[in-house]
């Protein structure tokens, strides 16, 4: 084994250890926390049911491990949680993973439907507004990215639900497909297509406004740089600089804050989910609160710990891989 | 010619941006005395709009509060959530950051695993949880939030440590003995500086967005009106009165883009590494 | 606020009429005959945890239950008892038994035949075991003879009357034995894929997004169910589910499901028919507890002279938009069987309030104010903190300050019932259409117990309010059971553990198309076998 090749295993090894231990650590605090809560997931359900019988509340906690002390609790969750045992939503009627199963597709696809629609956007508007830095269209475009970071989302997606939904008609007010019409083939993909357009704009605003500012900031740098002026020196033409050249080195730092925000992913989308009826993990996360299902949330958020630690281990390695100066620790 | 042009418009976002954040400082200092009524007291009838009514130039919510008044001392509320969780989780994420910048190794170490501990749990998550335990007061949300804002700030703080400690100034302070504590609070930090600040404006921004975000769930302190509350409780009147909702939306959202262009310009004027083509 | 008076006045004249002079929609001769086919899409709010409403009586499971799983009887505009699974029933004069003979010809959705067998073992094994209401209802009930396969009786240790108001489908759905008979039935999968006896069948659920459901072809009531199809669809949020009805992609929906403020558009609206009928066998209201425990809340004088304080007209106008009923006691006038007619609210006045303050020893200090209490608030909806705010003014005109604390739903119960750390508390309370059913645990001693929600915790304890409802849990004559609950209303105003805010009325509003969707007295429970859409 070449000693690069030892030395990317050592250090997967220690960050693969170290996630370890933080993810234990992530699952101890979430389960602490969520005990800390007042009330627990017997008095949701009875809140719920809208009814008082001690007999009914007493078979609850039974049935839910209630009764149990904490530091039972909290070993039976751990033992079964490194099993690959998610446990069982008594609210739901269903096991935990089976219900992130059910509603990780739809969140998957409103992130990454934003992304990808920020990621485009971002670069075509970073990149015209680093060609014609300081000019007016400079200005609209950072005064535009502004706009989008500063706006609520909540609101900034209840108004484009009046707005395109209800006073245009062009767009649906919610959901993720047509559930009276079950269009199938493309007709369900353009169905779906349809529904995503305002969740995945509305949710993209932030990230759009960040990756328009990175693009033209790193574009700005590169364009001052040697192998600019040699390139225009030699006459080729703008948009080829812009396009291979400049834009090439943009594409590390703007990777970079791709990966880390993909790693936020289940926690971003829980307003975009409520405003918009998506049916994902964000808005079944939110709902475990309140119902103190602790099973469930805390699978969630440990879920999610898992992606964001992956993500910063991916872009770790990727911005070693990309710049060799950065040794790998 | 173009030189000076170039100078105004590098200066605008600093004095567009100074300027939203004085008018709104003093709507905040001023509400007392601008709208001297509680501003949560039902004083007309429901969802007048805006200039129906002279004394009520911003209308009425659904429950015939004045939204004027609700705007002024929303400010003040919008900007103490802002400004007071903004410096809690500066206080402690610059002190935890130049602490790891400044020591490394353990020290390092352990935050850097601390910071990941914090931003491995979804932000928005992490403070509803905190506001079900503690439950929603005014002081419960500026906790939370700067409970879930500080890994940023210590690793920007750190980054700063990190680059500062080997410079030579500081070497020289080391050699004629001065303490390590005296070196990062007088020598260091002020170099820093520059970077929180700009990290602060963007930090108040954020917190009020999030501040709006919480009371729009229903997760906000209901004994103070903020502008998140207007717009959540102004929710179900977005057909037929939209005026409570756009209202206080813009003013979030003009306060928000004020800061931010603070932010920038300060950014500009104190961290001059832009190159421009040409 | 004009708008609001209008429309208030309407409702509560029509309320007030009786359930039978405003009889369900479906009542109304419509000049074309129903019409086969098509698929409905409606929603509830918010989307039901599972689909059997014996083991949780939260309100989206009543509305959606029903239209898979029926019970033994239905119930008519007047609430009287019809046939449903069971065709005639028997009553023996001494309360402790009922003969019921159930109906023949009745199939599972999986094929089997329904008999006997499946009434005993849901009443003894399900209802009375782990039904969170059922348990109090037949507790009394010691046995269900199965003489033959479609003849049960119910023996009782002592007349139950309650039972035959708590026989709907919602309520008390009967449930196959051979399905349930295995294993534990709170874990049963059939539970979130139910196989019951009625109009509808289930066929997918993708939680978040929809139940789909469809038209059983081997129903009992030969040629229903009209519609081929049904679907529920969720959404979150009330705007969207305002547009979603405007842009024809939702049809029917009920428990107020559009904001407030839109609420005359549809009314204006030919496409649509807005109703608030349909929630009788329910009646949610929203109540104030007072903590008896907490200093001046203990005193009567103190309690009655906060109600006086209370401006109710200004109340629903504001709160409300003028879409709830004043009620002047916990029984509502759409109980009519049971309502006391009699009990009139004081006047509103705030002078009265203010004497009868300062006569109750809490002159007000060098503040202006007398006491300050807490009013605790679930986060239920936003009207609650609409209630909340409008509380807070109303009592500061008092000299009353009051500080409002939000808490989501187990934060709010373990607070105010399971630690009794509270003064003042806002909560919704059903008072159904039977008061031992709904109202008895919020006002009987005996069912005071701290950790239980949703009971008695306010510390009130009466000796003859115990002995009026106690009485009337077990009266078998008719006529002096509605007597003991008059009287029962007469104490609970005269001591006012609970003040009745309103009984905000439960708006459904349904596409002009679709006909014939509350026929019976379960009016929003409706298991829609007669709904029929127009092409």
């Amino acid at each position: 084994m070449s000693p690069r090749a030892r030395r990317i295993l050592r250090f997967l090894t220690r960050r693969v250890a170290q996630a370890a231990v933080l993810l234990v650590c992530i699952a101890t605090l979430d389960f602490l926390l969520l005990h800390a809560a007042p009330g627990d997931a017997a008095d949701a359900i009875a809140g719920e049911a809208g009814t008082a019988d001690p007999g009914y509340i007493a078979n609850l906690r039974r049935q839910l491990g209630l009764d149990q002390p904490l530091p039972i609790q909290l070993g039976r969750y751990l033992w079964r949680l490194v099993q690959g045992d998610f446990g069982y939503s008594f609210r739901y009627g269903q096991t935990v993973a089976s219900l992130i199963l059910d509603r990780m597709p739809a969140t998957l696809l409103l992130m990454g439907a934003a992304i990808l629609f920020a990621v485009g956007t971002g670069i075509v508007l970073g990149t015209l507004s680093a060609r014609f830095a300081n000019s007016w269209l400079d200005r609209a475009v950072m005064l535009l990215a502004l706009f989008f970071y500063a706006t609520p989302l909540f609101w900034f997606g209840l108004m484009s639900i009046v707005l395109f939904g209800v006073h245009l008609g062009w767009l649906p007010t919610g959901g993720i497909y047509d559930v009276a019409r079950r269009a199938t083939g493309l007709a369900f993909i353009v169905d779906v297509a349809r529904h995503l357009v305002l969740p995945a704009v509305t949710q993209s605003c932030f990230f759009l406004a960040i990756y328009t500012r990175l693009v033209r900031t790193s574009m700005l740098e590169a364009y001052g740089a040697d192998y600019v002026r040699f390139a225009r020196a030699k006459g080729i033409g703008e948009v080829r600089i812009a396009l291979r050249h400049v834009l090439r080195n943009s594409l590390t730092p703007l990777v970079t804050m791709v990966g880390l925000n993909l790693g936020a992913l289940f926690g971003g989308a829980v307003l975009t989910e409520t405003v918009f009826s998506w049916p994902g993990i964000g808005r079944l996360m939110y709902d475990a609160v309140f119902q103190r299902d602790v099973n469930l949330l805390l699978s969630i958020l440990v879920l999610s710990s898992v992606m964001v630690i992956l993500a910063n281990l991916v872009v770790d390695m990727l911005y070693a891989a990309l710049t060799p100066a950065v040794e790998l620790r | 010619m173009s030189r000076r042009r170039g100078r105004l418009y590098g200066r605008l976002p600093i004095v567009l941006g100074g300027a939203i954040v004085v008018v709104l400082a003093a709507m905040a200092l001023g509400a007392g005395l601008l709208f001297p009524e509680d501003p949560m007291a039902m004083v007309a009838q429901p969802l007048l709009w805006p200039g129906q009514d002279p004394a009520f130039p911003l209308g009425t919510d659904s429950l015939g509060r004045d939204i004027a008044a609700g705007i002024v001392h929303g400010a003040r509320a919008s900007l103490a959530v802002g400004i007071l969780s903004s410096i809690t989780s500066l206080l402690l994420g610059t002190t935890l950051g130049a602490l790891a910048g400044h020591f490394g190794a353990r020290v390092d170490d352990a935050l850097m695993r601390l910071c990941e501990l914090f931003q491995a749990i979804p932000q928005f998550m992490l403070v509803i949880v905190l506001l079900v335990i503690f439950r929603p007061t005014l002081a419960t949300v500026i906790g939370a939030l700067a409970v879930v804002s500080w890994p940023p700030i210590a690793r920007l703080v750190r980054a700063e440590f990190i680059v500062l400690r080997e410079r030579e100034f500081v070497q020289s302070c080391r050699v004629i003995g001065m303490s390590e504590a005296r070196i990062m609070l007088t020598q260091i930090l002020p170099n820093a500086l520059p970077v929180i600040i700009v990290g602060a404006t963007i930090m108040v921004a954020s917190a009020i967005l999030m501040e709006a975000a919480l009371s729009f769930l229903g997760l906000g302190d209901p004994n103070v009106l903020t502008w998140g509350a207007m717009i959540g409780m102004g929710r179900d009147q977005l057909r037929e009165a939209w005026f409570v909702v756009v209202v206080p939306g813009s003013a979030l959202l003009i306060t928000a883009l004020g800061l931010n262009l603070l932010g920038e310009g300060l950014n500009d004027v104190l961290n001059p590494r832009r190159m421009v083509p040409r | 606020m004009v708008r609001g008076m209008g429309s208030a006045r309407l409702s509560r004249r029509a309320a007030l009429g009786g359930v039978a002079a405003a009889s369900a929609i479906g009542r109304i001769p419509w000049t074309q005959a129903s019409q086969r086919g098509g698929t409905l899409v409606m929603t509830i709010i918010p989307e039901p945890p599972s689909m059997v409403s014996a083991f949780n009586t939260a309100a989206p499971l009543t509305v959606v239950s029903p239209k898979l799983l029926e019970g033994l009887v239905t119930y008519d505009a007047q609430l009287s008892p019809q046939p449903k699974l069971a065709t005639g029933w028997t009553i023996a004069p001494d309360g402790l038994s009922i003969n019921f003979t159930l109906r023949q010809g009745v199939h599972w959705h999986d094929g089997r035949d329904f008999t006997s067998a499946d009434v005993s073992f849901t009443l003894l094994n399900l209802i009375r075991k782990l039904h969170p209401r059922g348990r109090s209802t037949f507790a009394a009930l010691t046995d269900v003879e199965t003489p033959d396969a479609h003849t049960a009786v119910l023996r009782f240790s002592r007349p139950s009357p309650a039972v035959m108001s708590a026989l709907s489908g919602s309520e008390s759905p009967i449930l196959p034995k051979h399905i349930y008979e295995i294993g534990d039935p709170l874990t049963n999968p059939a539970n979130n894929a139910p196989i019951g006896t009625g109009p509808f069948r289930f066929v997918e659920w993708k939680r978040g997004n929809f139940i789909a459901l469809e038209r059983n072809p081997a129903y009992w009531d030969t040629g229903k169910p009209n519609l081929d199809r049904l679907v529920v669809k969720t959404y979150n949020d009330a705007t969207a589910r305002s547009a979603a009805f405007e842009t024809g992609e939702l049809q029917l929906a009920s428990t107020t499901p559009v904001p407030l403020a839109d609420i005359e558009r549809f009314r204006k609206n030919p496409a649509f028919v807005v109703t608030d009928k349909g929630d009788e066998m329910n009646n949610s209201m929203d109540l104030m507890g007072f903590n008896f425990r907490r200093g001046p809340l203990g005193k009567v004088e103190v309690r009655q002279a906060l109600r006086q304080a209370i401006n109710f007209d200004a109340m629903v106008r504001t709160v409300w938009y003028g879409m709830a009923m004043k009620i002047a006691s916990p029984v509502p006038p759409v109980v009519p069987q049971f309502h006391n007619a009699a009990l009139t609210a004081p006047p509103f006045s705030l002078a009265q309030a203010n004497q009868a303050l300062d006569k109750a020893g809490y002159p007000r200090g060098a503040d202006n104010i007398r006491f300050r209490l807490t009013l605790d608030v679930p986060t239920i909806s936003d009207v609650y903190q609409r209630e909340a705010e409008f509380l807070r003014q109303t009592f500061r005109q008092v000299g009353v300050e009051t500080e409002i604390r939000i808490s989501d739903v187990p934060s709010y119960l373990r607070r105010v019932f399971g630690e009794y750390d509270f003064d003042l508390c806002i909560m919704p309370g059903s008072a159904t259409n039977d008061p031992t059913v709904g109202l008895q645990r919020y006002y009987w001693s005996k069912a005071a117990n701290k950790g239980v929600p949703l009971v008695n915790a306010w510390g009130y304890a009466d000796a003859e309010m115990d002995q009026v409802l106690e009485g009337a849990a077990v009266e078998v004559d008719a006529a002096k059971r509605k007597a003991l609950f008059q009287r029962f209303q007469e104490i609970a105003m005269r001591d006012l553990p609970i003040l009745p805010l309103g009984m905000p009325l439960n708006i459904t509003i349904a596409s002009a198309k679709l006909h014939d969707f509350m026929t019976s007295g379960e009016g929003i429970r409706d298991p829609l076998a007669d709904a029929w859409l127009q092409a």
